[in-house]
């Protein structure tokens, strides 16, 4: 028994393996004639989190609404997504025309936004809106997506993961929304032209990635979203000319009006996700506490690991 | 009544992964106790190397398997053979799913496991479907009335329901446990195949790659090392993480970190341990400064004894320790590395 794709049976030319079909960003698209590759806007998407300096860590959980409470709370760049915003800073004049900063959040976000200006984005837009509170990972990729849509972003790079909800769902779903090839885990990232071959003439994104414990190398026609894991070195901090520079750098709060986002699609209403309860971490079972000096509990915790065997092996 | 649950069973060179086993024995369970069918999504090279180790897995036999061809296609980028090529036509595959017409109609769920192939695949099906994704799920439980499905979040355990029409979209994490109490017979000995035919191109193109190598994993490594010292934000900056590490060499342990102590530069991300890092099943565990949420919870479940250090008496922790010692770590741990040097080790 056979059920078939349902797509009519037109013959497709066969490809060799390895090759995919480049799809030009614009009208027309570039010929395979020398024309002058089309310029590349890059948005790199930063997300507000709650900052670990200055919060220790600890997330604020709406009571009512069940998600993460970003306002009033101290807010920093999201860590992997500045990782990203390096990597396609550093693309600028090597293939990269264009850096555009995108966030989604309150809108005292707007500090944590404008230090991606400072670290190089040539412009910042923060989608903040009343309507957007609560998106679940679908909803922000909507969002997110309608931003990308409006600044006409033909590369899209951002942290594969954030460090307050983790659940490493919006870049994938930002992927499948807008139709893109989507380059996970990158960790170092290079433009090119075209491979000579059916990949395309048109520009080139090349990355190293480690996906599903395996290094690699990946390429991707261009528009394509990359994903990029936080590296083993501290990110760039911006610099003095850096925040001096930021001040005359165009900056907007867009609104979901702006973005054409209907409310259905957006917030708490277009979250297919609904957390129900936020159970505290089970006290599964009660330690037994060593009191006493440094030393003596110093002795027992000893004590203990000899008793396990675990002492002296592994060197 | 959509009742039936989906399976994407993931393969690799020699058949279903035990991750996928996993999620079939979830979805079993849940196929039960809402009396619908149990549906596998095989992606993968043949149906019978993977139907050999379903069978000797003794796990459940899914009633309907669909089973999708994903090499030696013409066209796409798999061909090479290489897993990671193939890892990567997960958007292709979802096509291949969304192409049936009971989905959104009579499927309660999609169970994938957690690995980025899955990842895409279940983003392709949200993005089309409506439907709702749930990442990093390590439960699922019926609540009475519908389906929750518990994740680590906010330093505790978030009970997700997805209450559309859509079927939830759940990626298990190795080791998610199935609902209680239900038991479902084995209905049939050999499950219906349908051969289901890859689409023929996706849009937008797609993911090449160039090579791919198995990722080295440094020797005497975090995963296997039968004793663990881990650090937290309560080293409270790099002098007192130095001092964790420190004791981790006099006694020989590997050096683990959470995502805080990472976050800080005090250690590199390779050692990070929790939802998003390592996972280890050490002997023991010392615990050195670290509260103990459930994202980095999740990553030492497997440890047998664990010994935990910390200032504050209330920390989640000592839920989880076996021994706990409440106090300073700037104090205990020189003690600890002046005994240790002392002879006790």
């Amino acid at each position: 028994m056979s059920c078939g794709w349902s797509s009519p049976a037109r013959p497709r030319p066969e490809r060799p393996a390895g090759t995919h079909v480049w799809r030009p960003p614009g009208p027309g698209g570039p010929s395979k004639e020398d024309r002058p590759l089309d310029p590349v806007t890059a948005v790199v998407l930063v997300k507000p989190v709650p900052d670990p300096r200055k919060s220790r860590g600890s997330v604020v959980i709406d009571p009512e609404k069940k998600t993460v409470r970003r306002q009033g709370v101290p807010l920093a760049l999201n860590l992997a997504d500045r990782y990203a915003l390096e990597a396609i800073v550093a693309l600028k004049g090597r293939g990269v025309t264009r850096v555009v900063a995108l966030a989604m959040g309150p809108p005292d976000a707007e500090g944590a936004v404008r230090e991606a200006l400072a670290l190089g984005a040539d412009e910042a837009y923060l989608l903040s809106d009343r309507a957007l509170a609560g998106s679940d990972a679908l909803a922000t990729a909507r969002v997110l997506a309608a931003g990308c849509r409006r600044i006409g972003a033909s590369l899209i790079a951002m942290g594969a993961e954030s460090s307050d909800a983790g659940t490493g769902l919006v870049g994938p779903l930002l992927a499948a929304i807008l139709g893109l090839p989507h380059v996970p885990h990158c960790r170092s990232v290079f433009m090119g032209g075209s491979r000579g071959d059916e990949a395309g003439t048109g520009p080139l994104v090349a990355a190293e990635a480690r996906v599903d414990g395996r290094a690699a190398k990946l390429t991707a026609g261009l528009p394509a979203l990359l994903t990029f894991d936080r590296l083993d070195r501290p990110p760039k901090s911006p610099g003095f000319a850096g925040v001096v520079a930021a001040r005359s750098k165009p900056f907007a709060v867009w609104s979901a009006a702006q973005l054409g986002l209907t409310a259905g699609e957006v917030g708490l209403a277009g979250s297919p996700t609904v957390v129900r309860e936020v159970r505290p971490a089970t006290v599964a079972k009660r330690a037994v506490i060593f009191e006493g000096d440094p030393d003596a509990v110093a002795a027992r915790v000893l004590a203990v690991l000899a008793e396990k065997g675990v002492l002296g092996d592994g060197r | 009544m959509a009742d039936d649950i989906w399976v994407y069973v993931e393969t690799d060179h020699a058949g279903p992964t035990g991750a996928a086993l996993g999620a079939l024995a979830v979805g079993a369970a849940m196929a039960a106790r809402a009396g619908g069918k149990l549906c596998a999504w095989v992606f993968g090279p043949d149906w019978e190397t993977t139907w050999k180790i379903i069978e000797t897995s003794g796990g459940p036999v899914p009633d309907l398997v669909y089973h999708c061809r994903l090499r030696s296609t013409a066209g796409f980028t798999g061909d090479r053979g290489d897993p990671l090529s193939d890892a990567l036509l997960g958007r292709r595959a979802a096509a291949a799913m969304l192409s049936q017409p009971e989905v959104g109609r009579s499927v309660e769920a999609v169970l994938f496991p957690s690995v980025q192939m899955a990842v895409d695949t279940a983003a392709g099906l949200a993005a089309a479907l409506g439907a709702g994704v749930v990442s990093h799920c390590r439960a699922v439980e019926w609540s009475g009335q519908e389906w929750l499905y518990l994740v680590p979040a906010f330093g505790g355990l978030a009970a997700i329901a997805c209450p559309g029409r859509s079927p939830a979209l759940v990626l298990l994490v190795p080791g998610a446990t199935a609902p209680l109490g239900a038991v479902r017979s084995q209905p049939v000995d050999r499950p219906e195949i349908v051969e289901v035919e890859p689409p023929p191109v996706m849009g937008g193109g797609s993911v090449i790659v160039a090579e791919s190598e198995e990722a080295e994993r440094p020797a005497g490594g975090l995963e296997t090392a039968r004793l663990v010292v881990a650090g937290g934000m309560g080293a409270g900056d790099a002098e007192g993480w130095r001092l964790i590490a420190d004791f981790a060499s006099t006694v020989g342990a590997a050096l683990g970190a959470t995502r805080p102590a990472v976050d800080e530069g005090w250690a590199p991300a390779e050692i990070m341990i929790g939802q998003s890092g390592k996972r280890i099943g050490p002997v023991a565990l010392v615990s050195i400064g670290i509260s103990g949420d459930l994202q980095h919870l999740v990553g030492v479940s497997e440890a047998t004894t664990v010994i935990a250090i910390n200032s504050d008496p209330d920390a989640p922790i000592f839920g989880r320790a076996d021994y706990g010692v409440i106090g300073d770590l700037r104090q205990v741990v020189p003690a600890l590395i002046r005994r240790a040097k002392g002879g006790n080790g």
